[in-house]
């Protein structure tokens, strides 16, 4: 018996490589801000440790104070961020495909600041902390990258809190 | 009210001689022993005798036939000599290791019964090691205790006889030196006494280092004090190094003492026989029968050495032992003159107090509950709340005052009375490893196992009660989950089965649609992305158990149909490019092993993999071998698990449509060896829960897995299946300590387990605190409305909402009761206790 000698086999391994998931990870990690300056070869190693995660319309990623302990990136769908109070709730961003967020959480074990509710049918790619951990073992340098753009996201969004609250005591 | 099995000993365990085990069993097989001991040594002087008759009548008188006569005869004794000493051995082990089971199992028996303060001082080390490894040498002691004795003490004064018949001035001669020898050998004996008895504190010294280090190992890893754990391991080895040598360099010594007063008679003799011979005063034949007798006195007497140091040994190992445990249990087994009582839950603790190295944790405590009365007891920790209940339940023994169960002594009432009619639930439960029937029915079983059989059996609870006592504590669910979740014994649980069936009918009837989108239903027309290559080949699974890819992997008479099918080719690529992924994977992660986890290949294979990939990475002829290799992995591979290979659909559809033909080759080649997937077929390789749904869980679907037990939970009661699949539930294994439980699980199982046998009188301390709200809710509704006024409770109360329900509060400060009432009282009071409900509340 022989190797690829047959037209056959050699179009099955063409196949192979051009429909690997790993590969359309790798696109998708290289369309996200915090992921995008890893280097092509250490980026298809954190794209195998991402999982692939479908979550039904109106259910929720993850609720206000939960200790979940994943980041997430949108392949396909919306989703929105909201903040509950005793008595109301805002809805403070919406999130559309190549989106990353949650990502605090891949540091720390820390409760959600806030909800992430699936508007459509929503399809992820999801990392756990352990997972994480273990990668920035091998690549510290991720780790500062993503941190980085982790910091400038919470800065932003306590500026919007903070906006709202001003003008709520403008008002009442 | 009952009879119990068996009576206790007057003399305790630890107070017994060493001595006294010899002829406390088995005296008719000693006895035996003794015999075939006499009739070994009649064998043993024979051969002495014929020696000398074929020198002196055989060789002397040229006579062939008495030549053959006692060649014979010295044959068939040193045969029967041989014989009997291999009996004597087996029958003396045989007793040695019968009551060193006996003396293990009592001893045993003795610990479990000392007070826990004596397991708070004792590693559990050391207890191994006393039970093990040191009475080993008793055991092998008690054995020889009579025969070793009594056989060479025979031997040795026959074979003194027989010289004393030979020549008497030549014996006494060759005699004379034993004496000197007993009275050195014991001084050596003394310092080798000495150094064994520090021999085993420092190993019980060892045994505690190792047995702190392995249950403190968290600590160990998180600090990285290694070092510290190994130095001081270390100082202790290197003592245990020293001992041993010096210990063995006195067993030398004695050892050469020994040889040198053996080597010392020949001496003499050859002297002093050697002259009486030349002299004409002794024939040859007498002296070689001397000479033949003397050395064969050397191995009786070097057995007795041996003995006697075995002895020593075993004295000194056996008194250690024993002292190390001499202590009274606290409280007597079980009654001698009288039935087991039934209590009425009535208790009064009057004055009590109880000291731990002189300071006082309780301090003058009074309590008066009468039957069926609910007692909380509320306070800071330390303030001596879990001591009084652990006194209650006869954890603890009291120092002074009185604690009366039904104007009894607590102290006078014997365990067994205690284990009838208390139940106590710690904080931090205990669960022993087995089902978790065995753990809920261990209470039950105790109390049981000292009962006559037909008594024992109206005391257990029946199937009914088990289950009402499970969901009571709200452990149902968590059951319900373990049967579904495990798998079926075909062979026993045929009706299960049957159920399971109907449950699939009804679950696809009405789910199959409307949660299509979360369960991959096993269909013979589409290929099953949630299952492997091999499973989705065979469509089926092996009858033994194993994952289809292993079964599967060890028939390479399949690549025949391989071939057949086109599938061979195809196949070897798709392992090759696994392993080609996993190789470029693995070369950017220095081969950390946690990257395996999205490709087929183990970390172990990869060298080999490795190897395979650079010899077929051109053209070229493949090996049948390393063409199996590469199916294997296909084999393995599992399109939702290994996401870095995506099939084509064209390689998908071609597997779908080759089943049928590689069905009929396995169906040809092991008829028995698989099962085929089939709507009305159960899969004994899959759980219950699986066989219902009929397919695999879409794990990428947050929420699928709960979604679809639901649904499958709501059918269950629907059709009356809750019950027998709770029993299938109560076989699941619990692991070792019931590591497979949460913390939850292990509370609720322990709660049930004591609320099984009924108890009177009900403790609990801090017995729901690992429990979450709903749970611990519907255990405090059980105390107060079920049990009002019928069993007494005692409540150690860490959650302070509960404890409205309770009858009477007391509240517990350094020791001392510093408030009691009802809620109502003590808050119109606005004491303590008022201020800890505030502070608890806010």
């Amino acid at each position: 018996m022989s190797f690829t000698r047959d037209i056959q086999s050699e179009k099955l391994l063409e196949e192979f490589k051009s429909q690997c998931h790993i590969d359309q990870n790798v696109r998708i990690l290289r369309e996200v801000e915090a992921f995008a300056v890893v280097p092509i070869n250490k980026l298809r190693v954190l794209a195998t440790l991402f999982s692939r995660k479908k979550f039904v319309r109106n259910s929720f990623l993850f609720r206000q104070h939960d200790r979940d302990p994943h980041g997430y990136i949108i392949i396909e769908g919306i989703v929105q961020i909201y903040r509950h109070y005793t008595d109301k709730s805002y809805m403070l961003q919406e999130l559309t495909p190549h989106d990353f967020f949650g990502g605090l959480a891949l540091f720390a074990d820390i409760k959600r600041l806030f909800s992430a509710k699936a508007a459509t049918d929503v399809t992820c790619l999801v990392i756990d902390r352990e997972t994480f951990h273990r990668f920035t073992l091998n690549f510290p340098e991720v780790a500062t990258r993503v941190l980085e753009t982790m910091i400038k996201r919470v800065v932003a969004l306590e500026d919007k809190l903070l906006d709202m609250q001003i003008v709520e005591c403008r008002y009442e | 009210m009952m009879a119990h099995k068996g009576s206790r000993q007057e003399k305790r365990i630890t107070e017994r001689s060493l001595t006294s085990w010899i002829f406390k069993k088995y005296l008719g097989l000693q006895l035996l022993l003794a015999c075939l001991i006499i009739v070994t040594i009649f064998f043993r002087v024979l051969p002495l005798e014929m020696q000398k008759r074929i020198i002196n009548i055989a060789i002397g008188m040229k006579s062939l036939n008495r030549l053959f006569l006692y060649c014979g005869l010295y044959l068939v004794s040193f045969l029967m000599a041989g014989i009997l000493k291999y009996c004597i051995n087996v029958l003396q082990n045989y007793i040695g290791q019968k009551i060193l089971y006996h003396l293990r199992t009592e001893l045993y028996d003795h610990i479990l019964q000392l007070p826990l303060n004596f397991f708070r001082k004792t590693p559990p080390g050391m207890v191994i090691s006393s039970l093990t490894s040191e009475l080993t040498v008793v055991g092998e002691f008690l054995g020889s205790a009579i025969s070793t004795p009594l056989v060479n003490f025979l031997t040795l004064f026959t074979f003194a006889g027989y010289m004393i018949y030979l020549n008497p001035l030549l014996a006494i001669a060759s005699f004379s030196v034993y004496p000197l020898e007993i009275l050195i050998i014991p001084l050596f004996q003394k310092k080798y006494n000495r150094l064994n008895k520090i021999r085993i504190d420092t190993t019980r010294t060892l045994s505690n280092r190792i047995g702190e280090a392995i249950s403190g190992i968290h600590e160990i890893h998180g600090n990285a004090s290694f070092r510290i754990e190994v130095d001081r391991f270390d100082g202790v080895a290197k003592k245990l190094f020293k001992i041993r040598c010096k210990m063995n360099s006195t067993k030398y010594l004695i050892k050469f003492t020994n040889n040198f007063f053996q080597n010392m008679g020949p001496f003499v003799l050859f002297i002093f026989g050697g002259y009486l011979a030349i002299k004409g005063r002794l024939d040859l034949g007498a002296l070689v029968a001397f000479l033949s007798a003397f050395e064969k006195l050397y191995d009786p007497w070097k057995e007795l050495m041996e003995y006697y140091q075995i002895y020593q040994d075993a004295k000194v190992r056996y008194a250690r032992v024993m002292s190390y445990f001499d202590q009274k249990p606290p409280f007597k087994l079980a009654p001698l003159d009288r039935e087991l009582l039934d209590l009425s839950g009535a208790i009064t603790v009057d004055n009590v107090a109880f000291y731990v190295d002189g300071h006082p944790i309780l301090d003058q405590v009074s309590v008066s509950v009468g039957p069926g009365d609910q007692l909380a007891l509320v306070g800071f920790s330390g303030s001596g709340k879990s001591t009084l209940v652990m006194i209650l339940g006869q954890l603890y023994e009291y120092h002074q005052g009185h604690v009366k169960f039904d104007e009894i002594e607590l102290k006078s009432l014997t365990k067994l009375d205690i284990g009838r009619n208390v139940g106590y639930i710690a904080q931090f439960p205990f669960i022993f490893e087995g089902t978790i029937r065995d753990n809920l029915l261990y209470a039950c079983n105790a109390i049981n196992i000292n009962l006559n059989p037909e008594e024992a059996q109206s005391y257990m609870p029946s199937e009914h009660e088990i289950l009402e006592t499970i969901e009571n504590v709200g452990l149902g669910p968590d059951i319900l989950s373990f049967g579904l979740y495990s798998r079926l014994d075909l062979c026993q649980e045929r009706e299960l089965m049957e159920q399971v069936l109907e449950l699939r009918c009804a679950f696809l009837r009405k789910h199959r649609e409307t949660l299509s989108r979360f369960i991959e239903y096993f269909e013979e027309n589409e290929f099953l992305d949630y299952c492997s290559m091999a499973t989705n080949l065979v469509f089926g699974f092996p009858v033994s158990g194993k994952p289809t890819e292993e079964a599967i992997a060890e028939k390479p008479e399949l690549v025949k149909i391989l071939k057949k099918l086109g599938l061979l080719m195809p196949m070897v690529v798709l392992g090759r490019h696994i392993v080609a992924e996993t190789i470029e994977l693995m070369k950017q992660v220095e081969s950390d092993e946690f990257f395996l986890k999205s490709s087929p290949l183990f970390d172990k294979e990869l060298p080999y993999y490795e190897e395979l990939l650079k010899k077929y990475s051109g053209i070229g002829t493949i090996k049948q071998k390393d063409l199996w290799s590469f199916v294997i992995l296909a084999f393995r591979y599992n399109p939702h698990k290994h996401p870095m290979v995506v099939l084509p659909s064209t390689f998908k559809e071609y597997v779908v449509r080759s089943r049928r033909e590689f069905r009929k080759f396995i169906e040809s080649h092991w008829p028995d060896e698989f099962q085929f997937i089939h709507p009305s077929k159960y899969l004994s390789y899959c759980t219950i829960f699986r066989n219902i749904i009929f397919g695999t869980v879409k794990s990428e679907y947050s929420g699928a897995e709960e979604a679809i037990k639901g649904a499958v939970i709501e059918l269950i009661k629907k059709e009356g299946a809750e019950e027998s699949l709770i029993s299938k539930g109560l076989e699941f294994h619990v692991g070792t300590k019931g590591d497979r439980l949460s913390g939850g699980q292990k509370q609720k199982v322990a709660i049930a387990r004591t609320l099984l046998k009924e108890p009177r009188i009900l403790i609990m301390d801090e017995a729901t605190a690992s429990l979450d709200n709903a749970s611990q809710l519907k255990i405090q509704q059980l105390l107060t409305q079920k049990f009002k006024g019928k069993r007494t409770v005692l409540s150690v109360v860490h959650r302070l909402e509960t404890v409205k329900d309770y009858d009477q509060i007391l509240v517990m400060k350094a020791g001392k009761i510093v408030e009691r009432g009802s809620f109502d009282e003590l808050m119109k009071k606005k004491g303590i206790f008022y201020e800890l409900y505030q502070g608890h509340t806010v």
